[in-house]
């Protein structure tokens, strides 16, 4: 078997190449390669292709006994607008080849599907990410597209085709409950497809095993400053059985004056320094009145 | 040969018609006195129709809003003048007229604007005399018996102001219909015609207005008028068209009718005798119904958006079921993935009899050269047909008012400052439409109402202040909480059944209700009354933040926002 296909290589290969070359013009993924970074320099330099992995299944839990069946919405918001913004310097270049050729076809922009009423941020806030970069002022927010699946069944019947589709990027759903089959069915279409997913799952689901290229969790933590700030802690990561990390990431809350150019900023906890965690970070100073209690 | 006959309807006051019909069916416990439709011209309101009371009363068109209201009683019901509507109607009240002979169009000029390019600014500044409709009726004697009582028959079939004329020439049916002074009015031989006609004004030979201004200066007022002068320094004096019409009038020069063309129906049907009983055999006959409706769409080159069946069992019982698509599609692939799953879950009781489906909503298909070699690129079109058949898949499992999208607004008030509305249901801009809502009048008894506009974004995106919270709690959960001082932030609250210990806050933040819209106890249901609130930021003592506000005026607080 082995020296079948050693034997057919050379041809082989060329034949990949034009297929490929085929494929790309139905396959919007420009960089299948290209990571999502998270925009924050501690965490994506610790993990070994620099970001989260596209065409993948990715999942976040988010950890409060409060609100069991909440899933987080900053930190795949976020994932969102640097997925969106690194896709959308190829988009812009591709509209601008298409015009040069027939001013009437309008180029093909990534689009982002946020499946689950619990999974949707507040149009305000999103707007407010997407206008972080003036550069692509707005494309996040006029990209977006909301389902309201009714039940469960069609929750994850929706976010399988989606993940099929080759006109979404990124799928960013709250998950229902589902079976470690499922990821892995999910987990082949997306890697398949080149669409990337963020499932958001409730915590009480964090035991059941799972394919997903990496997990996520979310603990608000206390902070003296006066931002939120959580504990995201990465517990699984394929490809970098060495990689685990705790990070604290806490809000910037912009200065009325000044433009926001970040909106998270984040460090690494370090285990010996865990008590001192809170001091890591810098928040910037907001003119607004504020009492302490 | 023998003559041939026209008929002409004319509706003098089809706007105000139309409007009163679609108000009655709109608001039926309205009846106003008077009826009036404004237009803008430049920078002022002004009348472009008004009903026959209000013109009793001195009411001009043209004449300025606010001069009209002083003239009409209190209780007049005032629209805005929407001629592409009404002409619209009109070409499918033509299209109703089909049943009495092949031939039928609308008035030549409002033909022509209405196919025009900017159909709105060519039918705003048209005659009101040109809103009437026209048949040929040569040779459909032995179907409808005599002319006179073909014109009986119509003239109870309609409803509104109406006149009728028939003559041997359209010209001559034209003038008759606006300016006889009885209706109908039967001219039945061509030699008959010019005793009829010599009477009427110049205006009914359709000249423009400064040939008519000419004409009247040298005291020419009736078509008899002209019989006295040669016709060669007639023509030479007031120019070619008064000839033209001249001869069209007398049967000199044939005028052709610009014929209404139905819309192609796409419907598919079968009877079966003895009734199917197996569900394989119904499913299957489904498909094969679909597989002709697609087979016909692609021959004429259409695409529909909507599918409607219906199965009938031998009781009498009628299962409805509307598949409804985000785009337009005829592609037999894609309509059979989306649509048999849902085909296959339908429920039917006993013996079916009778399947028909229907396609509905029809657009052309666009036929765009897209690139034909992209490497680095994608397809744009291949990646908008993708969209496109995902949005059909979501639309016809989860509903079309399940993907949305969103809009900010200009609203300060929380949960107010954004809108989401359906991504498919997007108000139409196609001719298509405009035909379908004509569609209502007269011959459809569905509610003219049209559903309410979508609120019109807002031209540069607002961005409200950084600071909201990510997620907002929708409707906002009320809890129980201490606050050491009324402007300060709360020290301990409950909320989900947990005591929350309050370490940090900020606030207060004041929203106050929008001063400028109306009393908040009188707002729509949708959206709830909104009072006075203070916001405060605030930390619990395991990192949890949240914006709470307090009510100010029943002191009760709530958890609006959480950061997460």
């Amino acid at each position: 078997m082995r020296r079948l296909s050693h034997l057919t290589t050379p041809l082989g290969n060329q034949n990949d190449t034009i297929l490929s070359h085929c494929f790309t013009a139905a396959s919007p993924s420009q960089a299948p390669s290209s990571p999502i970074p998270f925009g924050l320099p501690p965490i994506d330099s610790s993990l070994p292709c620099k970001g989260l992995q596209r065409a993948a299944l990715h999942e976040f839990f988010y950890n409060d006994p409060l609100e069991p069946y909440a899933v987080a919405s900053t930190i795949p918001a976020l994932l969102a607008y640097n997925s969106h913004a690194s896709l959308l310097s190829c988009a812009h270049h591709s509209a601008w080849q298409q015009q040069r050729q027939s001013s009437h076809i309008r180029p093909a922009l990534p689009r982002i599907l946020w499946i689950g009423k619990r999974s949707w941020p507040s149009p305000p806030a999103l707007a407010a990410l997407s206008s972080l970069n003036n550069s692509h002022s707005h494309s996040l927010f006029e990209h977006s597209i909301f389902i309201d699946p009714q039940n469960d069944a069609s929750t994850l019947w929706a976010i399988d085709l989606a993940l099929r589709s080759c006109a979404i990027d990124l799928v960013v759903a709250a998950c229902p409950p589902i079976s470690r089959t499922t990821t892995q069915r999910l987990s082949l279409a997306a890697q398949k497809y080149g669409t990337t997913a963020l499932l958001l799952r409730t915590y009480n689901s964090y035991s059941t095993p799972s394919c997903a290229a990496s997990r996520w969790v979310v603990t608000p933590t206390p902070t003296t400053h006066s931002a939120p700030s959580w504990k995201l802690s990465l517990t699984k990561l394929r490809g970098g059985l060495l990689v685990r990390g705790e990070w604290l990431v806490h809000i910037n809350l912009p200065d009325l004056f000044t433009a926001p150019q970040q909106l998270l900023s984040a460090a690494e906890i370090d285990p010996a320094l865990h008590a001192d965690a809170h001091d890591v970070g810098v928040a910037p100073p907001r003119s607004q009145q504020r009492a302490a209690l | 040969m023998g003559d041939r006959h026209y008929m002409c309807i004319y509706f003098p006051e089809w706007s105000i018609d139309v409007t009163r019909r679609a108000l009655r069916a709109r608001a039926p416990h309205l009846s106003p006195k008077a009826l009036l439709l404004t237009s803008r011209a430049l920078n002022q309101i002004v009348i472009a129709r008004a009903c026959q009371h209000a013109r009793a009363l001195g009411v001009r068109e043209t004449m300025s809003y606010a001069l009209a209201k002083a003239l009409v009683p209190d209780e007049t019901h005032v629209e805005t003048f929407d001629p592409v509507r009404d002409a619209q109607a009109l070409h499918t009240l033509a299209l109703w007229f089909g049943r009495f002979s092949p031939i039928v169009g609308v008035d030549s000029e409002l033909h022509q604007q209405l196919h025009s390019k900017d159909p709105r600014a060519g039918l705003s500044s048209l005659d009101p005399r040109h809103y009437g409709i026209a048949l040929d009726l040569t040779g459909t004697e032995r179907v409808h018996g005599d002319s006179a009582a073909l014109c009986d028959r119509i003239n109870s079939l309609l409803q509104g102001t109406r006149r009728i004329a028939i003559s041997p020439t359209l010209s001559g049916a034209w003038a008759l219909s606006r300016y006889a002074p009885t209706s109908p009015y039967i001219v039945r031989t061509l030699t008959e015609l010019s005793a009829h006609v010599s009477h009427l004004p110049v205006q009914a030979l359709r000249i423009d207005d400064t040939t008519r201004k000419k004409l009247v200066d040298v005291g020419v007022r009736t078509i008899g008028d002209l019989d006295r002068f040669p016709r060669v320094t007639l023509g030479q004096r007031f120019g070619k068209q008064l000839m033209c019409r001249l001869s069209q009038l007398y049967g000199g020069l044939s005028e052709q009718i610009h014929t209404v063309a139905p819309q192609p129906t796409y419907r598919e049907h079968a009877t079966f005798e003895p009734p199917l009983t197996h569900r394989n055999a119904i499913v299957t006959a489904i498909e094969n119904l679909f597989a002709r409706i697609i087979a016909s769409l692609s021959k004429s080159h259409a695409v529909a958006k909507l599918f409607l069946l219906a199965v009938r069992d031998t009781e009498g019982h009628v299962v409805h079921k509307e598949l409804s698509l985000a785009s337009a599609t005829n592609d037999a692939a894609h309509l059979r993935a989306i649509v048999y799953p849902i085909v296959e879950g339908l429920r039917f009781c006993g013996e079916v009899s009778h399947i028909a489906i229907e396609a509905r909503e029809i657009a052309r298909t666009s036929t765009a050269q897209t690139n034909f070699h992209s490497e680095s690129s994608p397809d744009p079109e291949a990646v908008s047909r993708a969209y496109g058949a995902l949005l059909n898949s979501f639309a016809v499992r989860l509903g079309k008012d399940r993907i949305l999208k969103t809009t900010l607004t200009a609203s300060h008030i929380p949960e107010r400052s954004f809108r989401y509305h359906s991504e498919v249901l997007r108000p139409s801009t196609l001719p298509a439409a405009l035909a379908e809502s004509s569609h209502h009048y007269g011959l459809d008894k569905r509610s003219a109402a049209a559903p309410p506009p979508p609120p019109p974004p807002l031209a540069s995106p607002y961005v409200g202040p950084l600071d909201r919270p990510p997620v907002l709690l929708s409707p906002p959960e009320p809890i129980i909480s201490i606050a050491m001082l009324p402007d300060r932030p709360p020290s301990w609250i409950r909320w989900r059944g947990a005591k929350l210990t309050i370490t940090y806050g900020i606030g207060p933040e004041r929203i106050a209700p929008e001063w400028w819209r109306q009393d908040p106890q009188h707002e729509t249901q949708e959206e709830q009354a909104f009072y006075e609130r203070d916001y405060f930021t605030v930390q619990d003592d395991a990192g949890r933040w949240l914006w709470v506000f307090r009510r100010l005026d029943t002191q009760e607080w709530f958890v609006h926002g959480v950061w997460r």
